[in-house]
């Protein structure tokens, strides 16, 4: 028999702590139908029973607006869960008990979960759980999720309360005489306004007050509550719950929860909060996480680079040179290779970035930075995101999953791209090279700035243009400091960094044998294959920004993944017999060069990131609205480059 | 030892450390990671220029400090073992981890009084 | 007075909100509810967001919200904000090595104090006669309450 549990809770109160505990290795991530905030769902079998638990959002109230409540809310409406467990954070109480008391207007069969009491009881006070029980009317299970204390308990308890399946409480709370009778009112109209009404009326009576628009699931005639008076009641209500809150935990506490904050976590705050240090540290720890991604992570980089150009040898060596060898080692082996080489980036990346969210520094950094992030009508915590994208555009488009409004993630989305990635690098290096030669690194930087410049004013003109928005609400906890475990750590880089390769694999598997198809055949002259033909018959596109039939298919071949422009180039300018950079040199102006960084800058980034966007906005109009926006921002920055620079350099 | 005078010393040695790897004496010169340096030492010197009267403020400058430290002397080991492997500058690239590890004793003990409440 | 004009490290109580459903609703969760005594932390370097403290819950409110809730001074303060006068110890928050050393200094709840001066560190009169000099960051964690009276 299987029993359907819903895990709830506040953010940060270990809610994925006590689901890994409860279902060990056996979960799986996928992603919501029509939404894309993750749901995790897993099975652990007990007492002869499997028992599903779902991993659902963290939330503070039951049920409004935001996408992560809407999900809470749904999923406990619709999908009819048999046990909904609770978690609230033993030290801090206050909210998740609220969470509770709402829960449970809704339901009878709840378990409530106190977890880290471990560290209640550092902090010197005590909780009895009995006296939680007899207030509240529910089972309530003491646990600390990190080292599996009380687990077992728990899923006793679940099997116990879907077998003795309790419909009413043995406890209820009322509401001030006011608020009473007008959901007396309200549980009246309903029952004569809506028909199959299954949940409870004095629930739906409730979130009428609280401004909930879910009646119309239920009722199709609409109520009538004033503004006015919604507020007044819905203050009421919160603020009887929180009474009722307080007293439940003066009677169940003992010792000192008296206690403000821990000192130590005020501490640490102000430094990295200061006035002066917070944004210097800010960068500072970026750098550093840059570092380690770039460099501790690059031998091992070189290494599966190395050892794909063995691979490609050794086919080549063993099957002879036809068209079957050089399908698999130019083609699937080199282009799969290419990005391969940049798992051990991926991984340390994130393993960094792991510390930074298990510790809690990450809500801290969008603290301190989140004024800029206002003015361009994002957060502080789509500049995360947009940071990572440095690195590699996947990861960070993969991160805008912690954003949890979808107007924000939409628009976080569709700018990382114009974030220049490590892979558009070598492109860079090339051309600044060959056509700055003494500037080259003023250039780079002119690069990165642009890009910066880019991604900003996009953000803006998206806001502007396409939502109309106003800026995001940053209504956000700081969590207690923690210490990364190494289990979470290496639990995080994985779950977070094998999207990387199972998606783009797969992606850059199919573009890999395309491009080694198109530049293969027909066989023979390099300028009669299939590509230089596309190169050549796109050329007139090209033509008013100065490039070639040569540079149009390095473009071509760029959008599976930038790294591929510069074998490109020196596969079709070396034709002469001449060095590719001498030739390159000879073919283009500087002011052309410059207008062809902007354009690699600027135009789709890779295949990689474009089926990220695909996956992760679930909509194609948006991947094709990113990839149009891209081209014609790349065509007309390139252009203006191309017209300035050249005219000022000719006069 | 007083706190002050831990702060001030471990700052004065981190801005040092910043400079000559800013400007590449005795070391390879590489200016961000300089930078990150100096941004050490600014933790400790802030940690001076706080309210005297204020104690928890003064130890939360050294504890912060001493824990973004070690983390830069683990990537400053690697960045020597990987990248500058050449033990030419044996002498900075040595010194900042043995610095790296005081600061960070420094560190726990200032955790130890804050948590102390002292 | 609204909460987004209140200097940093005010401690003040929530009257009322006066917010859209869902901001309120947030708001509620968080727990800024009327009566609710909020203390208010660091501003962020660049000026805003700034953070605020309920509870034991460290929340972070940009002004635009914070001009959401009305607020009145609260009845209680830090003992690092108080005036020359005469005051009740109303809660000593800290471990019970804090609560310990402070009993020791002869500060308890309930004990009416009498503050001498305040220039950083605070130097104050307890009930048994004794005189205690007490730093800023102790001082920040002891909340006190006005009872008037001019000092001795």
């Amino acid at each position: 028999m299987t029993i359907k549990v819903a895990l709830m809770g506040n953010p940060n109160v270990g809610k994925t702590s006590l689901f890994n505990a409860l279902t060990g290795a056996r979960q799986h991530v996928a992603n919501w139908p029509g939404v894309t905030v993750e749901k995790r769902e897993g099975t652990v079998l007990h007492k002869g029973f499997r028992i599903h638990v779902v991993d659902l959002p963290g939330i503070y109230t039951f049920g409004s607006k935001s996408i992560d409540e809407q999900i809470a809310r749904d999923y406990i409406l619709f999908e009819a869960p048999d046990v909904v467990v609770v978690v609230a954070d033993a030290v801090n109480p206050e909210q998740g008990l609220y969470l509770l008391m709402q829960v449970l207007e809704l339901r009878a069969d709840v378990i409530l979960v106190m977890n880290a009491v471990d560290e209640l009881e550092k902090s010197g006070a005590q909780l009895d759980r009995y006296e939680l029980e007899k207030h509240l009317g529910v089972h309530v299970i003491p646990t600390v999720a990190t080292k599996r204390q009380g687990v077992s308990e728990l899923l006793n308890t679940i099997v116990h309360v879907f077998k003795s399946k309790p419909v009413h409480l043995p406890v209820k709370f009322r509401y001030d005489e006011e608020v009473e009778k007008r959901i007396n009112e309200l549980e009246e109209e309903s029952s004569s306004k809506c028909e199959n009404l299954n949940v409870p009326t004095r629930w739906l009576a409730i979130r009428l007050i609280e401004g909930d628009d879910v009646v119309k699931w239920f009722c199709d005639i609409p109520f009538q509550l004033n503004e006015e008076e919604k507020k007044r009641l819905g203050l009421l209500i919160a603020k009887s719950r929180y009474d009722h809150i307080n007293m439940i935990i003066r009677e169940a506490y003992s010792g000192g929860l008296s206690s403000k904050r821990l000192p130590l976590d005020e501490a640490i705050d102000h430094v990295l909060t200061h006035k002066y240090l917070g944004i210097p540290i800010f960068f500072a720890i970026m750098y550093l996480i840059f570092s380690f991604t770039f460099e501790v992570a690059q031998p091992l980089a070189d290494g599966i680079d190395a050892s794909i150009a063995y691979l490609a040898e050794l086919v080549k060596a063993s099957l002879g040179e036809n068209w079957f060898s050089s399908l698999l080692a130019d083609g699937i082996i080199s282009g799969v290779g290419a990005v391969l080489v940049f798992t051990p980036n991926i991984f340390v990346m994130f393993l960094g970035l792991g510390v930074l969210e298990e510790t809690g520094y990450l809500p801290r950094a969008a603290f301190v930075i989140d004024r800029v992030m206002y003015a361009l009508k994002l957060s502080g915590r789509s500049f995360m995101s947009l940071i990572l994208g440095f690195g590699c555009n996947v990861p960070s488009i993969l991160s805008t999953r912690a954003i949890s409004d979808p107007r924000e993630r939409l628009v976080t989305i569709l700018v990382s791209p114009f974030v220049t990635c490590s892979a558009r690098l070598p492109v860079y290096i090339l051309l600044a090279g060959l056509f700055f030669p003494k500037h080259a690194g003023s250039m780079l930087f002119l690069m990165y700035s642009a890009s910066i410049i880019l991604a900003a004013l996009s953000s803006v003109l998206l806001n502007k243009v396409l939502f109309k928005g106003e800026p995001v609400p940053l209504i956000m906890e700081l969590p207690r400091y923690r210490k990364p475990t190494v289990l979470g750590l290496l639990n995080y880089s994985w779950s977070k960094g094998r999207h990387f390769l199972q998606k783009a694999g797969t992606i850059i598997l199919a573009a890999s044998v395309a491009i080694w198809f198109l530049g293969s055949f027909p066989p023979g002259d390099i300028e009669n294959t299939f590509a230089a033909r596309l190169g050549k018959f796109l050329e007139p596109i090209f033509k008013p920004l100065g490039y070639d039939w040569r540079t149009t298919t390095a473009l071509i071949f760029g959008m599976a993944a930038k790294e591929i422009m510069v074998s490109t180039f020196s596969t079709f300018y070396s034709t002469e017999g001449v060095e590719f950079t001498e030739a390159m040199r000879n073919a283009m102006d500087p002011a052309t060069a410059l207008s062809l960084m902007f354009f690699v800058l600027t135009y789709i980034p890779c295949f990689a990131t474009i089926a990220a966007i695909r996956s992760e906005t679930q909509s194609s109009k948006w991947t094709a609205v990113s990839i149009l926006y891209g081209l014609v921002i790349a065509y007309g920055l390139a252009y203006l480059v191309k017209v300035v620079i050249g005219g000022w350099v000719g006069t | 030892m007083g706190w002050n005078l831990t702060n001030l010393m471990l700052s004065s040695l981190w801005f040092l450390a910043g400079v000559l790897k800013i400007a590449g004496i005795g070391t390879t010169s590489d200016i961000p990671f300089g930078i990150v340096f100096v941004v050490i030492g600014a933790i400790f010197f802030w940690g001076v220029l706080e309210d005297p009267t204020d104690h928890p403020k003064r130890l939360a400058h050294t504890y912060v400090g001493g824990v973004i430290s070690i983390w830069l002397a683990i990537l400053s080991v690697a960045h020597t073992l990987l990248k500058d492997s050449s033990y030419t500058n044996v002498y900075f690239e040595l010194g900042v981890p043995i610095l790296a590890v005081l600061s960070y004793f420094a560190g726990l003990r200032a955790r130890k009084e804050i948590e102390a409440g002292r | 007075m609204r909460l987004n004009e209140v200097s940093d490290g005010a401690v003040v109580q929530v009257v009322d909100l006066d917010a859209p459903d869902t901001l309120r609703e947030r708001l509620l969760g968080l727990g800024f509810v009327p009566g609710q005594t909020v203390v208010v932390g660091e501003t962020a370097p660049l000026g805003d967001p700034r953070v605020y403290i309920v509870g034991r819950k460290v929340v972070t409110l940009r002004e635009a919200e914070a001009r959401r809730v009305e607020i009145k001074p609260a009845d209680f303060i830090p003992l690092a904000m108080a005036n020359p006068g005469r005051y009740v110890v109303v809660a000593l928050s800290g471990g019970h090595r804090f609560r310990q050393r402070m009993a020791n200094l002869g500060l308890q709840e309930g004990i009416t104090i009498e503050v001498s001066y305040n220039r950083g560190a605070i130097s104050l009169l307890v009930e048994s006669g004794g005189r205690v000099v007490i730093g800023r960051g102790q001082a920040k964690r002891i909340l006190v309450k006005a009872i008037g009276g001019a000092p001795r």
